[in-house]
């Protein structure tokens, strides 16, 4: 396994694991550390409502966010980390195919949109399920991009002349 | 000709402003993470629009990197914002709150006096940490904006660009 490619994957999971152990954090932390759960819920409001009537419970306390940035963080962390084991043809299928990153998020913005609008509720499981379907297509595009930087990093570094 | 490191820093700061204005707005910052994400996206589409003037070419990766730099700006410009906006988002929690405690059976002892643990005055420890972790995090949904960015503005057949260029089909995927 080339290096930089295993410190990239390594840096995403650690980066994205943080983020989503965070949502986990807020509940496990209110009976022990209050304040800390506080500053923690006070984190995640930038990013999300956090309305408790449309948010998963763990330890009869609200996560962090709702049920659907949860499904967004979490399926991005889990398919970052089985992204090794994908196949190449579909990894080179995937890649070219970057609206698919738009396909993906439809299921998502009809059911947000249709919410906002007070056309529909959508049960917590569907809310999930719709981040979790958009999250999982995004590593792919994700390590690509960075395996884009690192080639336009070092024919850079091969570039400049010798002291 | 490809996209200097310096062309990504004014798209960047203009969706950065974006993201980081309207995540602060009291009512727009309900909207979950969709202005960090639009951030990314407009700082994404910037960057497609000087490429196509300069006849350049931006990459995946160009669009990551704007989007990513847009997220740590928000983040920065968010923050900012809210200082002068205390008082509102500190009754926002407080309200949080009491709708959690409808919710759970038993809150903590002493939970009605957590919102003023904000009241005691700006603190430099728990700013500069919340400007950590939210740049982490915005810098995150920033990049997947830029991602975003460059499915809908990616740079046309007839230009040159990476998608055209032959991939070396090891490099993105680590394998086992």
């Amino acid at each position: 396994m080339n290096r930089t490619q295993s410190l990239f994957w390594l840096g995403t999971i650690f980066l994205s694991g943080l983020i989503l152990a965070g949502t986990f954090l807020a509940p496990l932390l209110q009976e022990k550390n209050p304040a800390w759960s506080a500053f923690i819920y006070h984190l995640f409001s930038s990013v999300c409502h956090q309305k408790v009537e449309r948010s998963f419970f763990w330890l009869d306390r609200p996560l962090a966010v709702c049920s659907r940035c949860l499904g967004f963080y979490a399926g991005f962390f889990i398919s970052a980390l089985s992204y090794p084991l994908w196949s190449r043809r579909l990894v080179r299928w995937l890649e070219s195919r970057p609206s698919l990153i738009l396909v993906a998020a439809i299921p998502l913005i009809v059911d947000a949109t249709g919410g906002l609008l007070g056309l529909w509720w959508t049960p917590l499981g569907i809310r999930l399920a719709s981040g979790i379907l958009w999250a999982a297509f995004l590593p792919a595009f994700w390590f690509r991009a960075l395996a884009e930087l690192n080639r336009t990093k070092k024919s850079a570094t091969d570039r400049k002349p010798l002291a | 000709m490809a996209m200097k490191e310096n062309d990504l820093v004014r798209p960047a700061l203009i969706g950065g402003a974006l993201a980081g204005i309207l995540s602060s707005i009291p009512f727009f910052h309900c909207l979950c993470c969709l202005w960090v994400l639009a951030g990314g996206v407009l700082a994404t589409y910037l960057l497609s629009d000087r490429a196509s003037k300069q006849s350049t070419s931006y990459k995946m990766s160009d669009g990551l990197l704007t989007g990513a730099l847009s997220g740590v700006f928000g983040a920065i410009i968010t923050l900012i914002i809210r200082i002068p906006l205390t008082g509102y988002y500190l009754n926002w929690n407080k309200r949080f709150l009491e709708s959690l405690a409808r919710f759970a059976d038993q809150m903590p002892p002493g939970w009605e006096n957590w919102t003023e643990i904000g009241q005691q005055g700006w603190n430099p420890f728990t700013f500069f940490l919340s400007l950590l972790v939210t740049s982490i995090v915005f810098a995150f949904l920033g990049a997947l904006g830029g991602l975003i960015g460059f499915s809908l503005f990616k740079p046309s057949a007839g230009t040159k660009n990476e998608t055209q260029t032959p991939q070396n089909p090891g490099d993105s995927q680590p394998g086992l």
